[in-house]
């Protein structure tokens, strides 16, 4: 006959200092501070590049409509890079904690989820932009090359961007599959449990 | 209720928490910072906190998601598969005996799937069956089923633990 154990007793023995409500306050402050700066840091190097895009556009000294479009394109490519990465952070943090752990689950294997498809979408989106922007860039510079020195740089350029599209992209892809993956699985194990 | 006050809250709160994530991840420091995050949580969203519900349940759900979402964090760091006995811990060989039996009661608490961790920390808080339903998101019924099952579990684990071959 196994004896009676008063848990609640046992557990209420666990004692601690309760330390200062001004760090949390000061903490909580630093972090809505931080969250600001990061927002505003953002829309700022978007405003930026947005500029940057309009000054090249005006003041580059190309003949060739294609090579404008060429730099913007590489340069849309990579600040939609920056604000991938950006977003990869930001998701998570929506996820409201106010809710039952039912539902928040559910939202974080959803966000989970939207996360994996920006990454993996938007990775494609980048090499598409990026080797648009060196195909149209190269087109003015192609044009004054032999036929041989044309070869060589859309060749390189092709090159590149079948590698990187074939190589490169699936790896990176396949790495934030993996990463995922496990907290994907413990998301369902704990789902699981619920129906238990 | 109008003057939630996030001091006395704080105060009326703070051991709780930490004995809820101390139950969750058995280590009084990565607790304490579970704790402190739960009431930065608390103090930026407390101005849209609606009275409809009660402010403990609303505090206990911030709680426990947040220990959920260390999922993310720890990367499912296997726990070892302890025997049943104490932990070394530094500085704790000439315990008393209850202060033993309390970390063993964490130790075994935090070495239960998740879902029952949050469970049975709830429930010795003396929270009612029907209020840790609302945090977790099932039914009554099924978290009276649980508790029994966990409850027992532990009583096991305390029996051999008493009793070692």
């Amino acid at each position: 006959m196994p004896t009676q154990y008063n848990f609640r007793e046992i557990w209420n023995k666990k004692n601690t200092d309760i330390p200062s409500i001004e760090e949390v306050k000061t903490k909580a402050e630093n972090y809505r501070k931080r969250q600001i700066l990061k927002d505003v840091g953002m829309m700022v190097m978007m405003f930026l590049s947005a500029i940057t895009v309009i000054i090249v556009w005006i003041s580059a000294r190309f003949s060739f409509f294609t090579t404008k479009l060429g730099i913007m394109l590489l340069l849309t490519g990579v600040f939609s890079f920056i604000y991938l990465i950006y977003q990869k952070v930001n998701i998570l943090k929506k996820v409201k904690t106010t809710t039952t752990n039912q539902e928040y689950l559910l939202t974080m294997k959803k966000a989970e989820q939207q996360q994996i498809y920006i990454q993996t979408r938007g990775l494609g989106f980048y090499y598409i932009l990026l080797s648009l922007g060196f195909a149209f860039y190269f087109y003015e510079f192609a044009l004054k090359m032999s036929s041989a020195g044309i070869l060589l740089s859309y060749g390189l350029t092709f090159s590149w961007g079948l590698f990187n599209w074939f190589i490169v992209r699936p790896r990176r892809i396949r790495k934030q599959r993996e990463k995922m993956s496990a907290v994907m699985q413990s998301l369902e194990r704990l789902e699981k449990s619920f129906e238990d | 209720m109008h003057d939630l006050n996030f001091d006395e809250i704080y105060h009326v709160y703070w051991k709780k928490i930490f004995r809820l994530c101390m139950g969750y991840i058995n280590d009084d420091e990565m607790a304490k910072d579970l704790c402190q995050e739960t009431f930065i949580a608390v103090f930026q969203q407390l101005p849209n906190f609606r009275q409809e519900s009660n402010i403990g349940t609303w505090i206990y759900r911030i709680a426990t998601n947040i220990c959920l979402r260390q999922i993310h964090v720890e990367k499912r760091m296997p726990k070892s598969e302890l025997p049943y006995q104490m932990k070394d811990i530094p500085g704790k060989e000439d315990n008393p005996e209850q202060e033993k039996m309390t970390d063993f009661l964490y130790q075994c608490i935090s070495e239960l799937p998740e879902l029952e961790r949050i469970i049975i920390s709830l429930e010795l808080e003396g929270m009612k069956q029907k209020d840790i339903a609302d945090v977790v998101g099932i039914s009554a019924a099924n978290v009276r089923v649980k508790i029994h099952r966990i409850k027992e579990k532990l009583t096991e684990k305390f029996t051999k633990y008493a009793n070692p071959i």
